[in-house]
């Protein structure tokens, strides 16, 4: 009945009297109980081991042991759940947890036969693949920012993404498999020689491998997201009469004031008082940061290795282009102004406005080249002080590819220029 | 010479090997530790003496010293590695080396007791058994060619490999695949009677005295690209081919004054690789000593040729020939590997080796054997697509200058080029 997911845990002879505090999670007891005279829902569990992530599916017209295969209801008819789910519960030994699920709410006038709950337990460093944070209604210095978990993106609750919840009180990302891919752009991409020409970044093509996976947010931050953490507004574009100022993309930050610190020359600390700095104080220890550029561009692609990430290359760079303007706000179609995130479509991976819109700042130092030779978790540059951004901007023509960089000044603050979350993990390295 | 440290966390035994420093790498205070509310597991230590290339394995279930008896966790469950591993690391005595291994990735669901991590220190005259030659992304020109020098980076293992190992086309494009042979005896030829055989075949014993690496691929159009931005076809993964010798290789093999020339492939390869490796043709005994991987039948398989005239089913579970290829040759690797998991060797393209061709090899037995001291044809290996009778380890034919088949290459032995012997 049960499904525990594990995820690997060592014990070395150096901590052999740790022994047992290293078990990993483990559900079991797994009951679903109809209420009476209600169309409410009760799941049951038991959690021993370790504290886990919880996620919950229901399967229906299922076989009896040892077949059980059943039918499971898709994610998004089991939206309504509450209880110890979505969050990091307690494995307690002695006392049942409990998730009463309203399957009236999500799944009106079905009658379900032979329905069994399977429950997924996630440990802490495994967690699944859709993480949201809560900012809160307003800003509040003394706010902290609990975060919830989810199985995939349908089954995120209130509508889900086109909900605006999630581009103002809300902060969702997504997790990023680890593996290799193609950076930079082949000599002759349409838009190369004209950004290259520019900037002096060179988009060399290059083997790349990210070995450990990480999450990346579904948008870009936005104004009030911004507002929520900060308590400030700094963007120029604030929006006109037509769009929610708050659901666009904020701009005109500068990364001392949104991350700070030295990496990678130390550690990945960042500034106190800058906005991830905030959020990682106010979340939890979650070890927010900035994307890596190769995670970025890794993320970005979503596997692709055309100039745009839906598997299409860029045919102008003097004109709207129809292969960019279904994915990207640019040059063509903004109107020379962001626009509220996630209006355009997304990539492979779910992600929206990776390309075009505003840049976005990641975490790594300018170097002009990355070099043709294969990059195993790559830091980027160690000498400029300077930063990278990606992505292109709204007013670009032939920058809003998967493959541009360019660099921005650590106290720059450009109309076009915002960023994106990101979420390591590695873990913490040990002292 | 043989030079290879093996320490293993936290082991005394350190003390004892740090006594031999000089030219030797030596691995000392090797540690491993989970991060804190992660998978991830840092591996730590120190490399004195030389330079290395780094390898790392872990155990599991280790007894402590003096035993050390673990179980070893298969090398295909470890590829998640970054940070000072695989390449060339260069020796420092005083500043600790790291190796991150995104260990909850690769052993889902698993608990490790007593896990230790072994590293291991291979030196430059004596690499890893699997080398992979990063040639670069860009096969489309550029500053390429002038900007990226080409490294090595080495492996315990083909299972060792990353992101899914050799299905992965990233190892027939981007990647050269290298796995060392080592030296050994044994017979060359093909005995009366076998199917197809040509009276040039005479049994014979060979020996190499020297260990040497060959391509775990035919060489392919897309590493063709990147080495020398030249291809007659896109299709990147299938073998180059239609290259004359002198594009090759050039030179004057056998002679003692051999010189590649600057201007061909195997030239250019090694001045892109700074001269670190001596990349070159397998001589035909290291061609049909490494096909053959300890079988003396027709097919490297250990099964015999069953016809000539019909497709024979021995056969075609190895190579692309005249029954099955289609009359093309394929992509690399698609046929079921030799026992010493080299792709390819019978079938696909003829491959050229790097002996001048004579006609008899005689029956005495010969050791390191340098083929023809004149004549300006070379040997061919192999049998091609479009082979009926020549795809048997066997074979051997003649490469005229503006040949049609394909190529492997091989590294020289790195313990010294054998001089080879004078007319």
């Amino acid at each position: 009945m049960a499904q525990p997911k594990m995820s690997t845990l060592l014990y070395f002879a150096a901590l052999l009297c740790a022994g047992n505090a290293f078990a990993g999670p483990q559900v079991s007891d797994v009951r679903l109980v109809p209420r009476q005279n209600s169309r409410k829902v009760d799941l049951y569990y038991r959690l021993t081991g370790t504290n886990a992530y919880i996620t919950v599916t229901i399967e229906t017209n299922a076989a009896v042991a040892p077949a059980w295969s059943g039918v499971k209801i898709p994610d998004r008819f089991v939206k309504s759940v509450s209880g110890d789910v979505s969050v990091l519960v307690s494995a307690d030994a002695v006392n049942e947890k409990h998730i009463v699920w309203d399957a009236r709410a999500d799944w009106p006038d079905h009658k379900v036969d032979g329905a069994r709950a399977k429950i997924e337990a996630w440990s802490a460093d495994n967690p699944p693949p859709y993480l949201v944070l809560d900012l809160g209604a307003a800003y509040d210095a003394d706010a902290t920012f609990p975060h919830r978990v989810y199985p995939s993106e349908e089954a995120l609750p209130d509508g889900g993404l086109t909900n605006d919840l999630y581009r103002t009180n809300r902060l969702a990302l997504r997790r990023i498999p680890n593996g290799c891919f193609y950076m930079g752009s082949p000599t002759n991409e349409l838009g190369k020689s004209i950004s290259e020409g520019a900037s002096g970044a060179k988009e060399r093509l290059h083997l790349v491998t990210l070995t450990h996976d990480y999450y990346v947010g579904v948008f870009e931050v936005t104004q009030g997201q911004w507002l929520r953490v900060m308590n400030t507004s700094p963007s120029a574009n604030t929006g006109g009469t037509s769009e929610n100022p708050t659901n666009r993309p904020v701009e005109s930050i500068t990364f001392s004031t949104l991350r700070g610190g030295t990496w990678p020359l130390a550690d990945d600390a960042v500034d106190a008082n800058s906005f991830i700095g905030r959020l990682r104080a106010k979340s939890g220890g979650l070890r927010f940061d900035l994307p890596t550029e190769a995670q970025w561009e890794c993320a970005c692609r979503a596997g692709t290795l055309t100039s745009l990430h839906n598997g299409l290359n860029l045919t102008t760079t003097t004109q709207l282009c129809t292969n960019r303007n279904p994915i990207a706000w640019d040059y063509y179609n903004s109107t020379n102004q962001h626009h509220r995130v996630g209006t355009k479509q997304p990539n492979a991976w779910g992600l929206y406005d990776m390309i075009g819109n505003v840049c976005e700042i990641v975490r790594d130092r300018f170097t002009v080249s990355l070099g043709y030779g294969w990059a195993i978790d790559p830091v980027g540059g160690t000498t400029e002080t300077d930063r990278v951004r990606k992505g292109g901007g709204f007013n670009n023509q032939a920058d809003p590819r998967s493959a541009v960089r360019y660099r921005i000044g650590v106290a720059a603050a450009v109309n076009n220029t915002g960023f994106r979350l990101a979420l390591p993990l590695e873990g913490t390295p040990a002292n | 010479m043989r030079r290879k440290n093996v320490i293993a966390a936290g082991s005394v035994i350190m003390a004892l090997l740090a006594g031999t420093a000089g030219a030797a790498p030596v691995v000392s205070d090797v540690r491993l530790a989970q991060r804190t509310d992660s998978r991830t597991v840092d591996i730590s230590y120190r490399l004195t003496g030389d330079n290395a290339y780094i390898t790392v394995a872990i155990e599991t279930n280790a007894l402590a010293a003096p035993a050390w008896a673990g179980v070893k966790i298969p090398d295909s469950r470890l590829t998640r590695l970054s940070g000072d591993v695989s390449r060339l690391i260069t020796a420092d005595a005083s500043n600790d080396k790291h190796i991150v291994w995104n260990a909850g990735d690769e052993l889902p669901g698993v608990e490790i007791a007593e896990a230790r991590a072994v590293v291991t220190a291979w030196s430059t005259n004596y690499p890893p058994s699997v080398l992979v030659f990063d040639l670069g992304g860009d096969c489309q020109g550029g500053d390429y060619f002038t900007q990226h020098t080409i490294t090595a980076l080495g492996f315990p293992s083909l299972d060792a490999l990353p992101h899914g190992g050799l299905t992965n086309d990233i190892y027939r494009t981007s990647l050269l695949v290298m796995r060392r042979i080592d030296s050994g005896a044994f017979v060359m030829g093909s005995p009366f009677g076998e199917p197809g055989r040509y009276a040039n075949e005479n049994l014979h014993q060979a020996t190499l005295s020297h260990a040497f690496y060959m391509g775990v691929f035919e060489f392919t159009k897309g590493q063709w690209r990147r080495i020398k931005y030249a291809a007659p076809t896109p299709i990147l993964g299938n073998p180059a081919d239609s290259e004359t010798y002198d594009n090759l290789r050039g030179g004057s093999w056998p002679d003692t004054n051999d010189v590649i020339a600057a201007g061909s492939l195997i030239g250019t390869l090694r001045s892109r690789c700074a001269n670190a490796f001596a990349f070159d043709l397998p001589t035909e005994a290291q061609w049909e000593y490494a096909c053959r991987a300890g079988t003396q039948t027709a097919l490297h398989n250990g099964k015999d040729l069953t016809s000539t005239t019909n497709p024979c089913p021995n056969r075609a579970e190895i190579a692309w020939d005249a029954w099955t290829s289609g009359n093309y040759h394929h992509r690399v690797g698609e046929k079921l590997p030799n026992a010493w998991g080299l792709y390819d060797m019978i079938g696909n393209v003829y491959e050229v080796v790097r002996d001048r061709y004579q006609d008899q090899l005689g029956n005495a037995s010969a050791v390191d054997p340098v083929g023809a001291p004149t004549g300006t044809d070379r040997v061919q290996k192999g049998g091609g697509y479009n082979g009926k009778v020549d795809p048997r380890a066997g074979y051997r034919g003649v490469y005229a200058s503006g040949g049609f088949g394909g190529l492997r290459l091989a590294i020289r032995p790195l313990e010294g080029t054998p001089v080879p012997s004078q007319p």
